[in-house]
This record gives C-alpha cells, structure tokens and sequence, in this order.
C-alpha cells in the first residue's frame, strides 16, 4: 500500500538557515545541521527546501516533479502543457549514492506566470498529484525548490547535490516514520507555492483538520499533518491575507481558562477566533517551520511538546529541534533561545534585499 | 583532556568508564547523547553544547557544565551532582530520586517531573533563571527552588505544580507580580525551611562563584492534591 | 383470550413480614393484604415491572421476573401472538411508550475508541488542560478587517455549554412538574440546558431563561411572544426519533389545570400536535418559519430544528443547513417518547450513529458543515457514546432516557397508563410527590458530572485536550464486526487496518 491510503504517524528532526539579507550560501551547513540530529530520524525520509536557487528563473513557477515511470511522465506532460506555457524543463540533477534506493524519475519544468494565477497552480497540483497516478507534484513555487526523498537527510542531500545550489534560506527535515512509506513524495518539507512546511510530532486532532479543511476543495491525498498544517496556513494566509503570527491564534490558541482571564479586548479577539475556526485548532505535539515568500515563520503548540530552538547572528537566523544543530551551523550565537508554547516567531527579509 | 569532536556518545562514555583521572574534561562537545549515563564516582568537566538525556540515571557522579544542555538531562536521576554553568532544555530532572542540580540561567518545560524523595534521598534543583509551563508536575519529593535572580517579569510558566502532592516548590519572589502565572496559593517559608534553603544557596553560590542578593523572599506553592482519586471514582 | 400478565412477582415469603410498604407503594394496585389469610395477595396482571416494590421492600423478599407461562413458535413469538389477541379484542393501534426496544444492531457498540501511545502522547486531564467548553450555533470562516486592520468575524448567536450535554426536551405533561424543575435546576448548576418540550414553559421558570430552550411544535402550545422571549435559543421540533412521521396525543385525563396552564388551551381538553407542522408542506417553508421566528426575536436567538433520523435525512439536514437554521438536533430511532403507536416506535427510522456519519459527511462534501451546529440523541447511554457520537460529527448530545433514569425511572414503559409509580410520567398528585426536586437534581448533576470527567479521560487518553480537535475526528474510531458497507457510511475503518 502507498502512503496515503494510510496514514503513517512518524517522528522528525526540523531546521532552519535564514540569511535576512538574502545573501546565498550552499546546502552544506543545513546539511551539517542534520547530521547533527541524525538520531532523531530513522532513514526513511529526508528533505529540504531551498529559497533563492533559481535567480534566472525568478518570475518562472519552477516545478518539480516525480514519475514513477516513463509514460507517467508522458501523461503529466500532456497535461500540464496544455494548460500552461512551458519554457524549460530537465531532469533534476543527481548523484548516485550507496544508501539511496528506488529513486522515482526527478524532473524539474519552468513555467510561465501571469498575474493572479497561483489558484490555477495549485489546481494544477491537486489534479495532477490526486488524478495522474505515478505522477507527483512535490514543488510549484519560484525561485525556490523542495528536494526530499526516502533516507537520510545527509545523504539525500548528496543525492541532491545541494553543495551546487546557493540559497537565502534552507530549510530541513528529517523523518522517523513507523512504517516504511517508500513513496518518495511522502517525504518532507510539503511545498505548495511559496510554502513549504516541515513538521516535528504527530497531532490527534488530524482527521478533524483534515475534515474541514477538505471542505474548501484541498485534497489530502498524503494524510500526512504536514499536508493538512500547510492547507490551514494557505487558507487563512493566502486566501483570507492573515498574517504567521495571527495564524498562531487560531491554530495554537490559547486554552478558555486563560481566554476568562484576558482583558476584554484580547478576549474578545481570542473568543472570536476560537468561536468560528475552532476546527482548525492542532491538538497535540507540533513544531513547525514554515518558508514563505516574504520569510520564515515558527510555531509550537500550546503545550509545548517539541522542543524548537532558534539562535540568531549577524543577519542570520538559525532554527533548531536541538540546539547542538544551530551550534554545528554557527557557533558563536548573539542570541539563543527556546521558542515558547503557543508561540509564533518570523523572520521577515530586508527591504533592500535583492 | 578529551577532544570529544568526531566522537560518538558511546565512544565518550567509555572513555569516561575507562578514566582514573581525578577530574575529567571533555572539550568540543556538540550535541552527543547520554554522556554519563548512570555514571558514578566520576568527577566530569564537560565544555559544549551536550545533547539529550545528559547524565540520565546518573548514579553518584558529579558533572560540571560549560555550555548549554538539551533536553531530558538528568532523566530519573539517582545520585550525585551536576552543575550548569548555561541554560537547559525541556524536561530537566524526571523521575529525580537524589543528587543536586543547579542550574546557573533559564529551563525550558517540564523541568522537575516527579521527583520523588525517600527519608534517606532527598533531590534538590536549583535554577538561578526562570522556568517555563508544567515546572514541579507531579512532585512527590525533594525540593524546587526557582531564584529568578534577573528578576524577568514571570519566573514560572502555566501549570506550575499541577498535580504536586508532596515536596516543596520554591519561588523567590521579589514582586509577588512574578508568580502572574501560578494558579496556587502562596505561602512564606518558615524558619526551618528557610535555614534549608540557606544552606543549599551557600553551596550553589560557591558552584557558580556569585554573590546572591542579601535579603531575598521566599515562597513555597502550596499543594492541592494530597489525595487527587479520593472522590473520582465508583465501583461498578 | 384471556389476556396474559406480562410479569411474574416472587416473593420470598419466609422474608416478608408484611409491612404493606409494597402495597402502598404499587399505584397499579398489584399488592392488597388479606387481614383474614395475613398475607400479601398478588395481582401480576397489573404489574409492569416499575420496581417501586423491589426497590421498597425492606426485606429485600420481591423479585419480578418475564412471566414463565411460555408458548411459542421458533417464527411466532409469544409476544406477536399476543399483540394478534389484543387487536383481535379491541380494533385498535397498539401503544407504547420509551424507545425502540428492538435487537436492532447498536452501533455505538461496534465501535472502538483510540488511545494515544509512543507516536504522540496522551494527556492526563487531571493534571492538564482538558477543554470540553461547547458552543453550539452558526460559524463563519468569512474574515475582514476594520479600519485598524483588526480582525473581524461574525459570532452568531449561540449557546455556551460547559460540557456538551444537554437535557433533551420532554414535555410537561408526559412528565411532572417536579421532573421539570429538577432538569432546569440541574442545567443551570451544570452550565447546561433544560428543554421545556412541546407542553409549553412553566412561568415559575421565567427567570432562568438563559438555560431554557424553548419549544415550538406543531401544536404550538404555548406558544407567544413571552415563551420566545424567556428562553436562549428556541428549538423548532419537526419530528422525534421515537415517532418520525407522526404527531402527538396527550389524552384529556391528563389534561390537567397545571397542563392546561402551560399549554395555553382549555382544562380537560384533547391536546393534539399534527404530524406536520400545517406550515411547513416543504422546504422553503421552513427557512420561512425559522426567519419568522428569528425577527420576532430580533435575531438574538440561536434557532435548533429538531428532526428524527429517516432514510434522505443528509438531504434534509443539507436543506435544514440552507435554511437559516443554527443548530440541527437529529434524533435516532433510539429516542423514546410518552406515548407512540407500537409499530412506529419500533420501526419507522434509522439509528442515530449512521444518521449523524451520514449527515456529518454530507454536510461536509457539500462545504456547509459549519453553517450550523449538531446534536446528536436517540439513545446515549454513557459517555463512551457522548464520545462515539462527536468523533462522528456532532458537536454536542441530547439525553432523554438517561436523565429519567437518573431520576429513578425504570423502563417499565408503560407511560401511557399515568400511573407512574416513581412520580415522573404522572400527573396525579399522590404520585408527583414522590419525585424530590432535590434529590432527582442531585442525581441528573451526578451523572453528567461524572460523564463529563469520563469523557475528559477518554479525550486525553487519545492525545487530544480540545473539544474540536475531537468534533468528526473519525481515525479516532475503529469499527468491529460491521459489513464493508456500514464501515463505509461510519467512514471507519476496521479495527486492525491501518
């Protein structure tokens, strides 16, 4: 059975690298951070997203696909070039690697973009990943890419050669899966658009999130929480123009006990939030990092199940399941800290940055 | 001297089985697992960052550290004595039985999980910082002490104490605005526990080669639930 | 054909020391005492197995058993021959009270609860935060901002539970005064609601209207403005579980001045409530009553329609949704009711569980579940169907018969005879008595209580500590023993499968 006719809950390992003055440097130290957190993942599964590595193509949506076979791959084509203007495409670069087993066919397709046209997009990907069988959208943004697969992050990031990309920001994740997926789009970060997500827990109110949230046309064809988490941000950030942190209000919201203690203003908010959106409230342990286009946010749920550290130097920004691995990135830190239950941080790049 | 850069958690602990220094240090350590684990009759000077499930069991040992700590250190710790010249992660000292911890800045949550004391094995933490939601959950034994001596606006999270029902948590308080988040009473301590907590401050003050303030006010959370079944449940 | 008694009481006769309390006790006059024979005379014919003189029997020397006379056929039972004999006597429909007490499958039965291990952790909710603080009415995902760029978004009129069950509504005529009082007395201590049913609300009760739910059914008994405005939300009752399709009778002898009062007709009178409401022939219809009744209130009312569980109903709940309704209340074939024709009770509609998947699920392809708010009843028996039922989709539960039972009913189901030995399907005065407000109270605020701190266990036992996060979660279930096809309608999967 594929992943996503059952769902597999699974443990994981999440980092982060921003440069705020979108200065780009190579996978390697993400790369490193990982390994550091080796423990935490169980080789099934591994993946980063990349922010920046595509500068020529930067108006173009860069996607990336994969095909289980040859006439898959024929199939998606058809499709997607009669709806859309495609103006390169290639395979994705990769290195053989001794641990890196059963890699489906990894493409990559630049297309053309009009204005108002990422509703179009993000049918493109639901269509191709839920109706084209052995076809898989895993990235539709641009000027940045997901590259993930099953492994260890370490190792896939050889497979990927990340060492020739250069990037304003990484972001990382290593999985511990209690089943073995072995469909490679299963992996981590999810990317839709301009987001792509990774995920440390499992969360008990899953099906409940899932449930509504398919009520506005996203289809969660992984059943993974990172796919349900990613569709509850594009709902409220892209479709109804919230921002990270007013998302933490809805999907971490604060318990009633302390929604009754809060000045009438706040309670106000907080209850109207929690009256309306209720059902995308996350039960149970979650650590997420969410790259976007304008940044990077972080979130943790309200009890503070998972641990996430973030570290800051110069203009950059470090996130972390375990601090050993913002260390190994950057030993010396002008500021380290846990980020707290229910809370959201973001990191929003410079004005002036190219 | 250990350089601990390329080795492995298992690879250290040995070497630490394997020492008869009179104090062993581990330079460069970034974020190996359960050094010292169930260690005893070592003394260990640790600098780096150390990873999870720092000293878990630890068994009689003492361990001073130059650096910040992850999380779980000191998991149902027995004996001995670990020293934090930094910060640590969540889930500090669970199932603590005996030994002492000082803590020279903040903890994450779920510091404290029921600790347990006997007659003859009574565990102390100190954390000179603050401490985040759930410190002291479930206590059963030993005493907490929170000094918050940066005086940061809360120095406990939510649900401090929640499910206590034996031990002594003990905050020190110079506003008693800094407790904003407890939803227990408060009680001043009374002689005999405050010549305790002398007692232990003059150590950890040593530990860490400060001055504590001269006059400080201490509080102990009192506990709820001595008996929390009592009244839940019927027979069928 | 000499007609059988259904009973059999044994009485240990070496243990009575005929004190009479049984014959006082029996208002269906089963116990007299012979002065000359200095015993206990037995009458089963008139037994319906109450357990008044059980329960009251000091000497614990009464038992009741099914009557041991048998005769029957492996097709025949004894009790369709029976049902045959007494229409062949008397022509009529026959009657019964309470639910369905047939071997139809109880599916809350089949299926399993999950629990959280290793992958994600389980929360204790003695020590943590276990959040069962229920709203019930309209939500709305459509944002804006105000000139400050605050958020904003609409919050409907709604009820505020403290815990997601309600008492449902029964009205004051099939039961006494008392049973109404200790309701309402109940809701109120538990931060819940007390239904007043269709009889009409009791002035006494006016002032405690932000926990009343007012009733309007087809008979519109007490019905005015008044009634709408002392209540938080007014439920239109289209239909219930026990009797879909049909209306309701309570007969003149229990008609009584209290009755008449509350109902707004005339003492002694026949009080009938039609099948349909004679406005409500089709759907428009109903949006037409529901908008009706919200500007007589001036829309600060949650509106509740209540419907039984019959075959389209996800088509009726998706026209219910469309309507303007807030809450939709589904009764399953479960539910019980004073008095209903023997044959509807038992089979006209469908069990609350595939009811509710199927209208939660429906709702949900549709994109209108959040248009209104669920409660499910029909038959709740404990909190692991208060559970079952929201991990199938409703945001909140009704019981009936499991709060007359906490008020010491016993399912003798024989309402119908208003000679209700415990005080609650009676209106005589002797018998009213015995139900003390009180007490019965105590009990009802006992029960939820303790299916509350039950259902607090459960969620924590599966990692979740909010309400919402339970609300239609169905990988929380499993199914056991069920064909692929009930699987399918639950939207569960068999236990084992991953």
């Amino acid at each position: 059975m594929k992943e996503g006719e059952f769902r597999i809950p699974s443990g994981c390992a999440i980092a982060a690298l921003i440069h705020k003055d979108k200065h780009r440097e190579n996978g390697e130290r993400i790369t490193q951070a990982m390994q550091m957190m080796h423990e935490r993942s169980n080789g099934l599964g591994g993946g980063f997203a990349a922010y920046g590595i595509y500068p020529e193509h930067k108006n173009e949506y860069a996607l990336h696909l994969f095909y289980d076979t040859l006439q898959c791959k024929d199939a998606c084509e058809a499709y997607l070039s009669h709806h859309w203007n495609i103006l390169h495409e290639e395979e994705i670069p990769t290195k053989p690697h001794s641990q890196i087993k059963d890699a489906p066919l990894i493409w990559r397709y630049f297309i053309e973009s009009v204005e108002h046209d990422e509703n179009k997009m993000t049918e493109t990907m639901f269509y191709v990943n839920t109706s084209i069988t052995g076809a898989y959208i895993f990235s539709c943004g641009k000027n940045m890419g997901v590259f993930k697969g099953v492994g260890y992050p370490e190792d896939l990031a050889e497979f990927y050669c990340l060492n020739q990309y250069q990037a304003y920001t990484w972001i990382a994740h290593g999985r511990y899966p209690t089943n073995t997926p072995g469909w490679w789009a299963g992996a981590h970060p999810f990317g839709m658009l301009d987001f792509a997500l990774v995920h440390n827990g499992e969360i008990s109110s899953y099906d409940a999130n899932r449930r509504y949230i398919e009520m506005f046309d996203y289809p969660c064809s992984l059943l993974t929480d990172t796919e349900v988490i990613t569709y509850e941000l594009d709902f409220l950030m892209r479709k109804h123009q919230l921002s990270f942190v007013e998302c933490a209000d809805i999907l971490a919201a604060p318990f009633w006990d302390e929604i009754d203690q809060m000045r009438p203003d706040k309670k106000r908010y907080y209850t109207m939030l929690r009256r309306n959106l209720g059902s995308m409230l996350i039960n149970g342990p979650f650590s997420i990092i969410l790259g976007f286009q304008d940044g990077v946010g972080a979130m943790n749920d309200r009890l503070k199940l998972r641990s996430l550290m973030i570290g800051e130097q110069a203009s950059c920004v470090y996130m972390a399941s375990e601090e050993s691995a913002i260390r190994k990135m950057s030993p010396q830190l002008n500021r380290l800290f846990s980020l707290k239950a229910q809370e959201a941080y973001v990191v929003t790049y410079e004005e002036d940055a190219k | 001297m250990i350089d601990a850069k390329n080795l492995t958690a298992s690879e250290l602990n040995t070497k630490i089985r394997e020492s008869d220094a009179d104090v062993i240090e581990i330079q460069n350590i970034l974020g190996q697992r359960y050094i010292a684990n169930a260690s005893n009759g070592k003394k260990i000077k640790l600098f780096g960052t150390c990873g999870n499930n720092l000293g878990s069991f630890l068994d009689g040992s003492e361990i001073e550290v130059f650096g910040n700590v992850q999380d779980a250190c000191a998991n149902t710790m027995n004996d001995g004595k670990i020293i934090l010249h930094g910060m640590c992660g969540d889930a500090l000292g669970y199932g603590m039985r005996g030994g002492k911890i000082f803590v020279e800045k903040d903890c994450g949550s779920r510091c404290g999980i029921h600790m347990k004391a006997t007659k003859t094995k009574q565990p102390l933490m100190i954390i000179g910082g603050v401490v985040q939601d759930f410190f002291g959950e479930y206590l059963s034994g030993g005493t907490l002490i929170v000094l918050n001596l940066q005086n940061e606006a809360s120095c406990c999270g939510r649900y401090c104490g929640c499910g206590a029902h034996g031990g002594s948590i003990i905050l020190r308080l110079s506003d008693l605005s800094q407790a904003c988040h407890l939803t227990s009473q408060l009680k001043k301590v009374d002689d005999k526990k405050k010549a305790y907590i002398d007692q232990a401050l003059n150590e950890y003050a040593n530990d860490f080669h400060i001055t504590l303030p001269k006059t400080m006010d201490f509080y102990e959370v009192i506990m709820q639930n001595k008996n929390p079944y009592e009244r839940l449940y019927v027979e069928n | 054909m000499k007609k059988q008694p259904k009973y059999e009481i044994i009485k240990d006769q070496d243990r009575c020391d005929t004190c009479r309390a049984c014959e006082f006790q029996c208002a269906n006059g089963v116990y007299h005492y012979d002065a000359e024979k200095k015993k206990m005379i037995i009458d089963s014919l008139s037994c319906v197995n109450c357990q008044r003189c059980v329960e009251y029997c000091h000497q614990n020397a009464l038992k009741i058993i099914a009557n041991r006379n048998e005769y029957h056929h492996g097709y025949w039972q004894m009790e369709d021959m029976q049902e045959i004999y007494q229409q062949a006597e008397h022509g009529g429909m026959l009657l019964s009270s309470m639910g369905n007490d047939k071997a139809y499958p109880k599916y809350f039965d089949h299926l399993l609860i999950n629990a959280s291990q290793v992958t994600n952790p389980s929360i204790d909710p003695l020590r943590e935060p276990m959040e069962v603080r229920t709203f019930l009415g309209k939500r709305t995902h459509h944002i804006t901002r105000d000139t400050n760029g605050n958020i904003q978004i609409k919050v409907h009129p709604h009820l505020h539970l403290k815990t997601p069950i309600l008492f449902a509504g029964m009205s004051l005529g099939a039961i006494s005064y008392p049973a109404h009082q200790a309701l309402l007395e109940a809701a109120k201590a538990l931060g819940t609601f007390y239904n007043c049913g269709e009889g009409g609300l009791p002035k006494a009760f006016y002032s405690d209207k932000d926990s009343i739910i007012v009733q309007v059914a087809s008979g519109r008994f007490g019905v005015d403005p008044t009634y709408l405005k002392h209540s938080a939300a007014i439920e239109i009752k289209i239909g219930q579980g026990a009797k879909p399709g049909i209306g309701g009778h309570l007969p003149s002898r229990k008609n009584s001045a209290l009755i008449a009062d509350t109902r707004m007709i005339e003492e002694g009178s026949e009080a009938i409530s039609p099948a349909p409401h004679h406005d409500i022939y089709s759907i428009e219809d109903l949006r037409q009553l529901v908008n009706s009744l919200k500007e007589a209130t001036q829309y600060e009312k949650p509106i509740i329609v209540k419907v039984a569980a019959v075959h389209n109903i996800a088509a009726i709940c998706s026209g219910i949704a469309r309507s303007g309704a807030d809450i939709i209340y589904i009764d399953g074939m479960r539910g019980g009711s004073g008095a209903v024709p023997t044959r509807i009770r038992d089979h006209v509609g469908i069990p609350l569980e595939l009811a509710l998947a199927s209208v939660d699920q429906t709702l949900r392809e549709e994109g209108i579940r959040e248009d209104v708010s669920i409660i499910a009843a029909g038959g709740i028996r404990n909190s692991a169907d208060v559970l079952k039922a929201i991990a199938l989709g409703a945001d909140a539960v009704a019981i009936g018969t499991a709060a007359l039972i906490a008020m010491g009913c016993h399912m003798c189901c024989d309402c119908t005879k208003g000679n209700c030995n415990w005080g609650i399907a009676t209106q005589k005065d002797a018998l009213v008595k015995r139900l003390h407000v009180e007490q019965a109270k105590r009990q009802l605020i006992h029960l939820i209580q303790a299916w509350t701190l039950e259902l607090k266990e459960m969620m924590g036992g599966m990692g979740i500590c909010s309400i919402e996060a339970l609300r239609g979660n169905r990988m929380m279930l499993r199914g056991i023993h069920l064909q692929e096809e009930e699987l399918r309608i639950l939207q569960v999967k068999h236990a084992g499968s991953r």
